[in-house]
């Protein structure tokens, strides 16, 4: 039963770093094209701009894993633990945004995320029905 | 008051967007409520799950919801840090709540209005943390 907790609470973990990984190569990407989209028409050119960047794919086939990963996940996972755990994406995502994209990520900052998870917890353990 | 990084712009899409989210999760859950339970013991289970799921609509619908969430999200994240823009993505938490009450009457306990109530705090913060973007390169 531990091993099978040990092995979800993982594909957890995974579906996570999956998360970050997208959303990090996305981001990667509009810094990359670095246009400022003012209306309909631009906003068409920024998307297409981004999507001709390999990254912005494999940012999209990552989702696509994840979200295979997630639904694989909740078929075995208690729902209160799936989410709780998922909310770990946050956490990751600060890190990368912080080392990787060298955003400055304040104490504050920090903290209104660290209310989020606490928040997103307190959902998750409130039950499903 | 400090001034805020984030531009009324930005928290119109991300609200917009985050309805446009709840409103493809509201989909996929009516398109699931419509099947039947089925095991999938095998690629042709799969594959019988996968069209009868397409066969009210709903799914096609959630689909197209999702693709708009996407590009809304391309630009949010032109205006403004990952690190900012991810947290704000909880606010999902907040309408799904809301349109879980609305629409599917759920019931939703003190506890996890509780919950809620500290995710918007949380998003509140965070917005507040969020400087003036460095103007974009303009790009030829």
């Amino acid at each position: 039963m531990k091993g099978t907790l040990l092995y979800v609470a993982g594909l957890i973990v995974l579906t996570s770093v999956c998360d970050t990984i997208n959303h990090l190569g996305l981001k990667i990407c509009v810094n990359a094209v670095g246009m400022e989209v003012t209306g309909p028409a631009s906003g068409v050119r920024f998307v297409l701009r981004v999507l001709r960047m390999p990254l912005a794919w494999i940012s999209i086939l990552v989702a696509f894993l994840s979200l295979f990963l997630w639904l694989y996940v909740l078929t075995m996972a208690d729902l209160s633990l799936a989410f709780s755990l998922d909310s770990f994406h946050h956490v990751l995502i600060a890190i990368a945004s912080w080392a990787i994209l060298k955003e400055r990520v304040t104490p504050q900052r920090w903290l209104g995320t660290s209310l989020i998870i606490a928040g997103i917890i307190l959902v998750a353990l409130s039950g499903t029905g | 008051m400090k001034k805020s990084g984030i531009s009324a712009q930005v928290i119109v899409i991300l609200l917009f967007s985050e309805i446009l989210d709840a409103m493809a999760q509201y989909c996929f859950k009516r398109s699931a409520l419509g099947l039947e339970p089925t095991s999938l013991a095998s690629l042709a289970d799969a594959w019988a799950l996968v069209r009868s799921s397409f066969s009210g609509g709903y799914l096609g619908i959630g689909i197209a919801l999702v693709a708009m969430v996407f590009v809304l999200w391309l630009a949010v994240l032109s205006k403004v840090d990952l690190s900012v823009a991810m947290p704000l993505t909880s606010c999902s938490y907040i309408f799904v709540a809301f349109a879980s009450v609305l629409f599917l009457h759920e019931r939703i306990s003190p506890l996890r209005w509780a919950g809620i109530l500290l995710i918007f705090g949380g998003v509140y913060i965070v917005t507040r943390s969020a400087e003036p973007p460095d103007k974009p390169k303009v790009s030829k």
